[in-house]
């Protein structure tokens, strides 16, 4: 013999609590009392009616009967048919890039999207639906949810600006549907064929996209640069129009929105152009150019740049440790000094040599002294906390002996009470003792202290670089950043200090760590500078499709519980009449 | 016995004597004399002296011989005979509520006896009516004693049974009883007590726990007569519920008894039999 559902076992609760009541039950005390006249005086009226009095006397033999009957009713195993139910799942892949912010009739692609799907929600009432939204790491806003939800969800909807990487979303989809089928609607811009060939078959997929030609004339690249004599700046323009429509380019001061500079394009269908703007004048750290044109696509209408000095060429001393000049390698191009001569100013140095301390403007990185003996080093090596070593401290580093510290350095790590790493007041690093004599090159925290010391005297210390939407990249700061709006809004703070994850919507942002303030760019991706227009289509056949399957639920509960009700109410019946007084 | 009724309380009864509400008049000699022509009187009895007595009554042939003074008493024509029936039912058996009325009865006795009337007691025992008459002032002893060695009550007989050992004659009609019998039944006694004496008054007794109960838990109340059953899970609701059945009873049992002219006096062991004679029964006009 087996069972067919002992889980259904704990029901026994039930049985055990009558049973555990029964025997604390209270029992009446016998009292004789002159009358029970003033006591019973309203049951007295009940015995009135016959029907009442049987009921009374026969109560439990009734209620027995009542628990039997409803015993056999379950017997019977009642249920209802639902067809509605058990649909087939319904996912929405939602693209929420820029492009989507493509305007051809008034309204956005995106708005357009999220009437189509409320329109298709409400005639596939009834099936769980999915949403997905796109992007390089795709999520479910809302899954296998009914159609109100769901719609809620969708009207809740935003643009993310961030590429769609579509694929990694249909390879999510495929993933979590492909077995059980399912109905998926792709809204985009377009999406090739091929992009959904292959074998499951029991998936259909309709790929909504945007059937009209967008105008579009877009910013593909803008850069700005400061030089002695002003600053220079080029924007790149590119048309998508089916006419020559003319417009102009406006250069702005990000921070205060004052008009720079202002230049016109012909704006040939299909062409693209070169814009320049020479020796403008002006202090700000961050520009923006404005194109101003009838255009079905305001996104990629304006750009953002940073004013940096270029980024320095790093040029490793040939004579210094071979691992050194690897973890340079590593982080980019170098080159090997072999006694040429370089533009100091231009390029960052590291080198042994203390006599490039006083060339150039630019600070140098010295490893070891080779003006002075070195002597024996002892102790731990203790570090301070700056932003060289919030990727990688040196640690548990053995060094055999150390070059006497320069005076008034500001001194960054000691092996023990000597000064190991220092930093002089145009910002130079150097280390105070030659490689050779130390194990730290064979150390993990090695190649990514080198790569602080570049990254922070290569870079322009006041810019963190430029983003594309969301984009998350490694950055150089003490503690985890807050980011807020050039305006001085606050948005959010990072989770870490070392990465930095950029805002959706392209603009200037500002980090500060507390103690810098240092801007970033947020471009959008160059992908999402073309609005598509592709045909929309469907294909892939879903085997169980317009198939309503019916399925039974069994009704258990609102039978059980009055049986169990039942069966309480004759404990209490049994207790009070059930026993000879 | 003297625990049972105290002769201090004996001496305060003394001084009381029953007020006449019927048409008929009381006995007291001087009293009539205008109105009646006096010569039919004959001697009935003596009566010991109480201040406030007419000193003209004194026999001093009496005193002359006892030392004491004494109330020569005429036979009347309309004298008065008192007569007590006791509810002997099982529901007097509860708590002092027997006890208490045994008393009544001997004080109800007592002030009949001293004003020389004629006092008469029944009761049903074992379904057999027991009928006990006595007159005159030196009859009390006898009257407290006989009383006061009535066994417990175990009838199971309403009072309508008990109506047929009142005796004809009866001037004044005393019911000591608990009254703890519904409403139709007491209407159908009050009208039965109306036929057989014009002056009816009954002496409802309720013990403390049957006006106030005051119980704890889950009871089983088992009637004592009927041996009902009535469960009751005590509660502050079911103790009010309580009042009010009893109220509304004692409502209409009051109603009944105005309706036939029988005055009701409720009343409790608690208050104590002097309090009973000397201040409810005054207050309620029974007597003076």
């Amino acid at each position: 013999m087996g069972f067919a559902s002992l889980t259904n076992l704990w029901t026994l609760v039930f049985p055990v609590t009558v049973v555990i009541y029964y025997l604390f039950r209270k029992r009446f005390v016998p009292k004789t009392i002159s009358s029970t006249l003033f006591w019973d005086e309203d049951r007295r009226e009940e015995n009135v009616s016959p029907f009442i009095r049987n009921l009374q006397r026969n109560a439990l033999f009734y209620l027995q009967l009542l628990a039997l009957l409803v015993f056999v009713w379950m017997l019977l195993a009642p249920y209802t048919k639902h067809s509605q139910t058990e649909g087939i799942p319904l996912v929405f892949i939602v693209d929420s890039s820029a492009t989507m912010l493509a305007t051809p009739n008034g309204s956005t692609l995106f708005e357009m999207n999220q009437e189509e799907m409320k329109k298709l929600l409400d005639s596939e009432e009834g099936r769980p639906v999915s949403v997905v939204i796109t992007g390089k790491e795709p999520e479910f806003a809302i899954q296998n949810s009914d159609s109100p939800a769901a719609t809620k969800v969708i009207e809740g909807l935003t643009v993310r600006y961030e590429q769609s990487h579509l694929d990694t979303s249909i390879e999510l989809v495929k993933s979590m549907y492909g077995e059980q089928g399912a109905e998926v609607h792709i809204f985009t811009d377009a999406l090739e064929r091929t992009a959904l060939a292959y074998e499951v078959t029991n998936m259909s997929w309709h790929v909504h996209t945007n059937g009209q030609k967008i105008n579009n004339h877009s910013i593909v690249r803008f850069g700005a640069n400061r030089r002695e004599e002003g600053v220079t700046a080029i924007v790149k323009l590119q048309h998508d129009t089916e006419k020559a429509q003319s417009g102009k380019i406006l250069l702005k001061e990000s921070a205060t929105g004052e008009v720079l500079a202002e230049e016109s394009f012909n704006g040939e269908p299909g062409s693209e152009e070169l814009i320049s703007f020479k020796k403008i004048e002006t202090e700000a750290t961050a520009l923006q150019a404005e194109l101003i044109s009838s255009d079905d696509y305001g996104a990629d209408n304006t750009s953002y740049a940073l004013l940096a000095t270029e980024r320095a060429q790093v040029v490793v001393d040939g004579k210094l440790h071979e691992l050194l000049r690897k973890a340079a390698q590593a982080i980019e191009e170098v080159t090997i000094d072999s006694g040429e001569d370089f533009d100091e100013d231009t390029i960052l140095r590291i080198t042994g040599s203390e006599s490039f301390l006083d060339k150039g403007k630019r600070p140098i990185f010295l490893v070891g002294r080779d003006t002075v003996k070195p002597i024996e080093a002892k102790g731990e090596v203790t570090v301070i906390n700056d932003s060289l070593f919030s990727i990688a401290a040196p640690k548990d580093m053995y060094v055999e002996e150390v070059y006497p510290p320069f005076k008034d350095y500001e001194v960054l790590a000691r092996i023990g009470k000597d000064p190991l790493i220092q930093r002089s007041p145009r910002g130079d690093i150097i280390f105070l003792a030659d490689l050779e004599a130390t194990d730290w090159p064979l150390q993990p925290t090695f190649p990514l202290f080198v790569w602080s010391v570049v990254k922070s005297l290569s870079d322009d210390a006041e810019t963190l670089g430029v983003f594309t939407s969301l984009q998350r990249k490694s950055v150089v700061m003490t503690e985890a950043a807050d980011i807020y709006e050039l305006s001085g809004s606050y948005l959010y703070t990072t989770e870490s200090a070392n990465t930095l994850q950029a805002p959706a919507i392209p603009g200037i942002y500002k980090a500060t760590d507390g103690i810098t303030d240092k801007l970033f760019a947020v471009h959008l991706d160059s992908s999402e500078r073309n609005v598509g227009t592709g045909d929309s289509y469907s294909t892939g056949n879903l085997a169980a499709t317009g198939v309503k399957k019916e399925q039974s639920i069994p009704i258990i509960w609102p039978f059980l519980l009055p049986l169990l009700l039942i069966v309480l109410i004759e404990w209490e019946v049994q207790r009070r009449r059930g026993y000879p007084y | 016995m003297t625990s049972f009724f105290p002769s201090s309380l004996s001496a305060r009864l003394g001084r009381l004597s029953f007020v006449q509400h019927g048409g008929r008049l009381g006995h007291h000699k001087g009293s009539h004399v205008s109105k009646k022509t006096g010569a039919s009187l004959e001697f009935s009895d003596f009566k010991k002296y109480h201040p406030g007595d007419d000193i003209r009554h004194i026999d001093w042939n009496v005193y002359a011989r006892t030392d004491s003074y004494f109330i020569k008493q005429f036979l009347d024509e309309q004298e008065m005979r008192v007569h007590i029936v006791l509810d002997t039912s099982k529901s007097m058996n509860f708590e002092d509520k027997w006890k208490f009325a045994q008393q009544i009865a001997i004080g109800l006795g007592q002030i009949a006896l001293k004003n020389g009337d004629t006092v008469s007691i029944s009761r049903i025992f074992s379904g057999k009516k027991q009928l006990f008459t006595r007159k005159g002032a030196r009859q009390a002893g006898s009257w407290t004693t006989y009383i006061s060695r009535f066994e417990q009550p175990s009838e199971t007989t309403g009072l309508l049974e008990g109506i047929h050992t009142i005796p004809k004659g009866t001037t004044l009609l005393f019911v000591v009883t608990d009254a703890l019998e519904p409403n139709e039944d007491l209407d159908k006694l009050f009208k039965q007590l109306s036929t057989r004496c014009r002056d009816v008054r009954v002496v409802a007794v309720r013990s403390k726990s049957e006006r106030t109960p005051s119980y704890q838990g889950d009871i089983r109340f088992i009637d004592s007569e009927s041996e009902r059953i009535s469960e009751v899970t005590m509660m502050n609701s079911v103790e009010i519920a309580y009042q009010l059945q009893q109220k509304k009873h004692q409502l209409r049992m009051m109603e009944s008894a105005a309706k036939y002219g029988i005055g009701v006096l409720m009343t409790t062991p608690q208050a104590g039999p002097e309090d009973v004679f000397t201040m409810q029964m005054r207050r309620q006009g029974w007597v003076r």
